[in-house]
Formats: structure tokens, C-alpha cells, sequence
């Protein structure tokens, strides 16, 4: 890490190797598609690289590499809302992919279709938790959030996602319930 | 056991180990193992594992990225050398490429001093125009001012060439295909190299960097135009390109220029140097009339 900091080329290669799945991951989910994925996750690498000598050590790197990536993701997300609809997303027709067997193509897109309906903070939220693992208190640190929003922007895109991933589709599991006061 | 009922907020922070309080209710009480449940499996949904890029395309982005770390560091000097054909001008003029241009030259403050003054009187006109026309992003000292500098030079001395047009551009990937290699050229290329340390400091975005061989800003630009010379009308172009400065700070000089469109969106397609060039440079497509991100790649 203090050689990648330093401009170790080798320690940085290592370095983004080594993180490079989960980043990807975050902004596949993100982004719900394969070539914004790469597009975001090409920039968050970069800014990661720009943003290294800086990087001041108080957060765990994996946490700030998240927080830079998802800033990437909800970038591209930004630009893709101003580029006109092309039709179907690629890569989302029959094509078949290499990958299929990771996953079965009708439960990615309907993963991918359900968290696209959250607000983009929600489902950076959960993402965060359910992708990348974090904590809390380090999706706190990643989005620069209170950690009580955190929780409470995981439950809200959770709530949304329930009727469409979960079984029991016909109930909405956030109605009715009793609160916890 | 507690009576109430965990509301769905705790039963989703239950499920995600941040509220072991709720264990023993949960324990006991059916209808919340049944949310706790149905969170569960969107939980183990979502953290399905995504398909990754292939390795090649995971390796270049890793490389890609490393790269830029070459090219801000300068690293790839005796590289450039290599790659640029002797015959094309540079759109940088032969300096050293790590550290602050000037900070060790004495005479670069009056240089540059001198130069502000000459040239404020000569473009005022131009600068008058850009700020009446925009929403005041130009007025910002530093980048905006230096390259004004530049710009107006190459407006007032330099022929025009009409800009290359890249057509329908709908995503990165034909962006990426379509904006040919970023090559130093033309009368801008030709104003910013001339304008030295002027152009370095409208670069990195630095207001008080001062040096270099800023004299020669305003003179006219030496450098034969060839055929792909491309100079953007400065007025047009100025108001997205320091908008881009101001979201990224890190962009640094425009290398490339062409128009496109998006649809029924006219476009400019900016080239930004992000290090010393040639190197990976930022290609970004704004919108004509309100200077929107409409997509953004890197280029190597």
C-alpha cells in the first residue's frame, strides 16, 4: 500500500488487482449494465490512481476506494440519464454470455431491473452492504452519511426490492407492521 | 421475549448483524422471522455474484490505469519521444515534465505579468464577450484567464479550420473509436505550446502559478497549421471547457477538438489532457447549448 502511495507501479498493479472484483462488482450493480460498468469502474481506477498520494489513511483503503467508485457509478449514472434510450440495454438480448453460469440471465436482469428502480443513494446503500460487505459504520464512512441514514436508506431500498427478489411478492413487508418505538 | 414487534428498518439491520438486540423477539415471534426471511433472500439475491469483465479487459484497465500514473509523473518522456513523428508539432513546448513549471525561475513573475497586462488589453473584447455570454464560470482567475490568453491569440492570428465532425456519437465506445489519436496540431496546439508555462498554469488549474516563457503568449503562432488543424472558436467552446476544469479539476489542456451529436443534441467533443501528452487523455461530449456531460471515456 506505502509503495503504491509512492509510485510503485508493481505495488499499484497488485493493489488494484486485488480490489478490481469488488469494484467491478459495486459498479455492475450500480450501474445494472455491463459497458457502463466498465466505463465507471475505468474512471473510479483512475481517480484511484490520481487520488492515491492523497489518500490520508483515516478510513481503511477498501472504504475509500468504495466511496471513489461509487462516486464514479452515480457519475456515469449521471451522463447515461442524459444519453437517449437506445432500446434494449446491451447485452441484454440474446446474446448468450460466457458468463451465464455465475448467473442464470433471467435472475441477473431481474436483480439487476429490481435494484435499477431504487434511487440511486438507496441502492448505493445496498450495494454497499449486500456487494461489498461493508459495515454500517464504513458505508457511513464511504458515503459520508450519518450511520442512521445508512440504516435507514438500506431498509428503505430493501423494502422496495422485497416484493420484487423475495418471495411472498404480494405483500409489501414495510405496511402494517407494528413499529419498534 | 419483547412484546412490540421489530419495525422493518431494525428487522433489516437485525439481518444485517447491526442489531443483535432484536435476536430474542425474532426468535420467538413467527411474523418477524418471516420478514427476516424474505430480507434474507433479497440479501442473498442481490450478493449473487456479478460476472466479472473478461482478463483481458480486466488487465487493460488495470494497465490503463497504472498508466496515467506514467503519464502524470512524466515518466513516459523518452516514450513520447518515440511516438510523436518529428514532423508534428507538440502541443506542449520542451520543458521539464515533473514539478511546478517556474516555481525555480526568477524571472517568471514579471514574464508572466508582463504578459497578463499585454494581453488583457488585447483580447478585453473577447473576454468581455465570453463573461456576458456565460453564467460566469470564465470569470474565475487562473485556467480560464490563461487560456483565454492563448485562445484569443489563435482566434486573432490564426486561421480556422473547420472542425471535424464525428457524427452520431451514442456511447462511449463509439466515442472512443471514432475521436482519432489525440495528435498535437494546428493553431491552438500551436498558441498553448507557445504560451509555455501560461498554458501549464491554465493546466493544472493553478491561479497563482507563475513562470515559464509566458512572453510569448501573445505572439502569433509559428507552427504551420497542416490539415487536421483544429482551432475551436473561443467563444463557442471556452464556456463548456472551463465548466469541465471546474467539475474535474484534474483536466488539463484540450488536445483534440471535433463537433458530434447525440440525438437531436448538438455536440463538441473535448479531448482533455490529463498528464503530460501524448498520454491517456479524458474525451468528454458536451452538450452545445448548456455544456451537459452527455458522455465521458478515457482514451490511452
Amino acid at each position: 500500500m506505502q509503495a503504491a502511495r509512492t509510485g510503485d507501479k508493481d505495488a499499484l498493479d497488485l493493489l488494484l488487482r486485488r480490489h478490481y472484483d469488488r469494484l467491478y462488482a459495486l459498479c455492475r450493480r450500480m450501474t445494472g449494465e455491463d459497458a457502463d460498468a466498465a466505463d465507471a469502474c475505468q474512471e473510479a481506477l483512475m481517480a484511484i490512481v490520481r487520488g492515491l498520494p492523497g489518500f490520508d489513511g483515516r478510513s481503511a483503503f477498501g472504504t475509500w476506494a468504495y466511496r471513489v467508485t461509487t462516486n464514479a457509478c452515480l457519475d456515469e449514472l449521471r451522463r447515461r440519464r442524459r444519453r437517449p434510450e437506445p432500446g434494449l440495454p446491451e447485452g441484454s438480448a440474446e446474446v448468450p454470455s460466457p458468463l451465464d453460469h455465475v448467473e442464470a440471465s433471467t435472475t441477473r436482469v431481474d436483480i439487476d431491473r429490481a435494484l435499477q428502480t431504487l434511487p440511486a443513494d438507496y441502492r448505493a446503500a445496498v450495494v454497499l452492504r449486500d456487494v461489498c460487505g461493508l459495515s454500517y459504520d464504513e458505508i457511513a464512512q464511504a458515503l459520508n452519511l450519518p450511520a442512521g441514514t445508512v440504516r435507514s436508506r438500506i431498509a428503505r431500498g430493501r423494502s422496495a426490492l422485497v416484493p420484487q427478489l423475495a418471495p411472498g411478492r404480494n405483500s409489501d413487508p414495510s405496511s402494517g407492521r407494528p413499529t419498534s418505538t | 421475549m419483547t412484546e412490540k414487534h421489530a419495525d422493518f428498518e431494525a428487522l433489516s439491520a437485525y439481518v444485517d448483524g447491526e442489531a443483535p438486540e432484536w435476536a430474542d423477539h425474532v426468535e420467538g415471534c413467527a411474523e418477524c422471522r418471516a420478514t427476516a426471511a424474505r430480507l434474507r433472500a433479497v440479501v442473498n439475491a442481490v450478493s449473487r455474484p456479478v460476472a466479472g469483465p473478461s482478463e483481458a479487459d480486466r488487465a487493460a484497465a488495470i494497465a490503463a490505469a497504472v498508466e496515467s500514473l506514467s503519464a502524470d509523473d512524466g515518466a513516459g518522456e523518452i516514450e513520447r519521444s518515440s511516438v510523436v513523428p518529428p514532423d508534428r508539432p507538440r502541443l506542449a513546448p520542451e520543458r521539464p515534465l515533473s514539478g511546478r513549471p517556474g516555481t525555480s525561475r526568477p524571472w517568471a513573475l514579471p514574464a508572466v505579468a508582463a504578459v497578463i497586462i499585454g494581453v488583457l488589453g488585447f483580447s478585453g473584447l473577447v473576454l468581455s464577450s465570453y463573461r456576458s455570454s456565460d453564467d460566469g464560470t470564465t470569470t474565475l482567475a487562473g485556467p480560464g484567464l490563461q487560456s483565454d490568453k492563448a485562445e484569443s491569440a489563435v482566434a486573432a492570428n490564426a486561421p480556422t479550420a473547420p472542425p471535424m465532425d464525428l457524427g452520431e456519437v451514442p456511447d462511449a465506445a463509439t466515442l472512443r473509436a471514432r475521436a482519432p489519436t489525440p495528435v498535437v496540431t494546428g493553431a491552438r496546439s500551436s498558441a498553448l505550446a507557445n504560451s509555455g508555462a501560461a498554458s501549464d498554469a491554465a493546466a493544472q488549474g493553478s491561479a497563482t502559478n507563475t513562470g515559464g516563457a509566458g512572453g510569448s503568449a501573445v505572439q502569433p503562432p509559428t507552427t504551420t497549421l497542416n490539415e487536421r488543424a483544429i482551432a475551436p472558436p473561443p467563444v463557442g467552446t471556452r464556456p463548456c471547457e472551463e465548466r469541465a476544469r471546474m467539475r474535474d479539476p484534474n483536466l488539463r489542456e484540450v488536445v483534440f477538438f471535433a463537433t458530434a451529436r447525440q440525438g437531436l443534441k448538438e455536440a463538441f467533443v473535448l479531448s482533455f489532457a490529463t498528464g503530460p501528452t501524448p498520454g491517456p487523455v479524458t474525451l468528454l461530449m458536451l452538450a452545445r447549448d448548456d455544456c451537459a456531460e452527455l458522455l465521458r471515456t478515457t482514451a490511452p
